[in-house]
């Protein structure tokens, strides 16, 4: 049922994406893909934490005696909450595009200008795209680690909402506590490993700290595979059902 | 499994023929507004006067074809330039005022001064021929042209202010806010014709000038925008197709070999009959 729900969530939020790039609001699904997938984070969270609760009261002893082992459990529900909402919405953002007019999809997004730097609609569907896969496999992976749900909200809070927050206050209050607003930019590297869509606009080209493209997007991707393996190792060596 | 996958492709397609049915009825958004007149300075500036005696100012602006380009186009609009000009408040000691958006291959020179006649006749056939919008402006316009007319071509808006040669100075001084006290003498006055035929005009009337183009400037207000319209070519169309084709294709091929898997379906249809 919690399944069924992430597909149905996962199909409104995409619908929104289509319908802003079928309607060339490109700047609007730019910026509605910072807090669309930050809402949709939060909502996957909150329908996969339906798994730590079948651990907790043994309803996935069910799933397990009919056949299923502990791995492939996890890995369904990582598919199920990470990799098909993922997918799900990079699609509802490419798809209307490759109809509407394929070459849109590499063509910088005119007038929206993110720090001097003008992505393009691939670029910001990939990184919405990472942005999910990251944040809520971190969030599922430690979750698993302490088997807690709370655990796994505080962590997607964190690196969704609370680290851009709190980062951006603190270079701005020790920036100006310098009397040089760029001084402690270079704190926000913090938030490279798990916000490419953040780190889009703080990383651009007209920024103190210039960073290629293929690292704002590659470095979230290999945390988000090295968390995933993480929580494979969690779930074969620590998992007790 | 595959009518999930399936589902992630079909949905936004459908979501694609449905927006696009939306669109042909609802115009997507304005993709980007400017307003635009005498700011940033004239490349063009001159002051003449015609046969029938009436001192005659020439405005043009900087190039705006930069402006124009400011948008992503996409094949399955059309985009054009719509303009909205709106007349706040009269001018007085004007005969007339034309506007003119205006098109060329080669740019404008810069200019600042007077001119006879003939040579400003000449500019002013030349913008005439070459104007896509805006000619003889009323109180409220809309008007609106297809961008592709002004691809790879210098854009300029052009003012061409007719002064009332019946008019006294001294009542253009005190609209106009001159430094200088012009007395009683008209406007015609100010005008001398030469041996030749041509007229000069005089200095006072050049001072005249970037007055009466500020108050040009602040009594219309230019609304710039460009707007797209839904205009589905065969090529978009035939991708739609091919898409939806393909999908419902291994959805029908995935039905046909685990029908149960499509139980809600049945579930929903008969629910809703």
């Amino acid at each position: 049922m919690k399944a069924r729900a992430i597909y149905v969530l996962v199909v409104l939020v995409g619908i929104v994406y289509s319908l802003g790039t079928v309607y060339k609001a490109y700047p609007i699904v730019a910026s509605f893909g910072i807090i669309g997938s930050m809402l949709l984070e939060v909502a996957l969270i909150a329908l996969a934490a339906a798994m730590f609760d079948e651990i907790s009261d043994g309803t996935v002893q069910m799933y397990l005696a009919a056949g299923l082992s502990r791995l492939e459990y996890v890995v369904s529900w990582f598919l199920v909450a990470v990799v098909y909402p993922a997918a799900g919405i990079t699609a509802a953002m490419l798809v209307p595009a490759l109809v509407v007019d394929p070459a849109t999809i590499a063509m910088p997004i005119v007038p929206y200008t993110i720090g001097g730097f003008t992505p393009s609609l691939l670029i910001i569907a990939i990184a919405t795209c990472i942005q999910i896969l990251n944040n809520v496999t971190v969030a599922l992976a430690l979750g698993l680690k302490y088997k807690s749900k709370g655990i796994a909200y505080l962590v997607l809070a964190f690196l969704a909402f609370l680290m851009p927050l709190v980062l951006s206050m603190i270079v701005s209050f020790l920036g100006a506590l310098a009397g040089d607003y760029y001084r402690y930019y270079s704190l926000y590297l913090l938030m490279l490993p798990f916000n490419p869509l953040y780190s889009l606009t703080i990383f651009s080209s007209s920024s103190p700290i210039r960073l290629s493209l293929t690292t704002i997007l590659s470095v979230p991707a290999v945390v988000a595979l090295v968390f995933f393996l993480l929580a494979l190792y969690i779930t074969r060596r620590e998992l007790e059902v | 499994m595959i009518k999930y996958l399936a589902v992630l492709l079909l949905i936004p397609l459908m979501v694609t023929c449905f927006s696009l049915a939306i669109a042909y009825f609802y115009n997507p958004p304005i993709t980007h507004t400017t307003i635009y007149f005498i700011r940033g300075g004239a490349r063009y500036l001159a002051s003449t006067v015609s046969p029938g005696g009436s001192p005659v100012f020439i405005y043009i602006s900087q190039d705006h074809s930069q402006l124009l380009s400011q948008y992503t186009s996409t094949e399955a609009y059309t985009y054009y330039l719509l303009i909205r000009s709106v007349q706040r408040s009269t001018l007085p000691s004007i005969e007339k005022v034309e506007l003119a958006l205006f098109t060329s291959n080669s740019p404008v020179p810069h200019y600042a001064g007077s001119i006879e006649w003939s040579a400003a006749s000449k500019i002013i056939g030349f913008i005439e021929k070459n104007k896509v919008l805006l000619a003889d402006i009323a109180l409220w316009g809309e008007q609106q042209v297809p961008l592709d007319s002004l691809k790879d071509r210098y854009v300029y808006l052009a003012v061409i202010a007719y002064l009332d040669p019946d008019t006294t100075l001294s009542s253009a001084s005190r609209h106009y806010v001159l430094q200088d006290p012009l007395g009683s003498m008209k406007v015609s006055d100010a005008v001398e014709e030469d041996l030749g035929g041509n007229y000069t005009i005089a200095s006072v009337l050049n001072d005249v000038k970037e007055a009466v183009l500020f108050d040009i400037s602040r009594a219309y207000t230019i609304d710039v925008s460009i707007i797209s319209r839904i205009s589905v070519k065969s090529n978009v169309l035939l991708r739609l197709s091919i898409g939806l084709l393909l999908v419902l294709t291994v959805m029908f091929y995935d039905y046909r070999r685990n029908p149960e898997s499509y139980a809600f379906l049945r579930r929903f249809f008969r629910g809703s009959a």
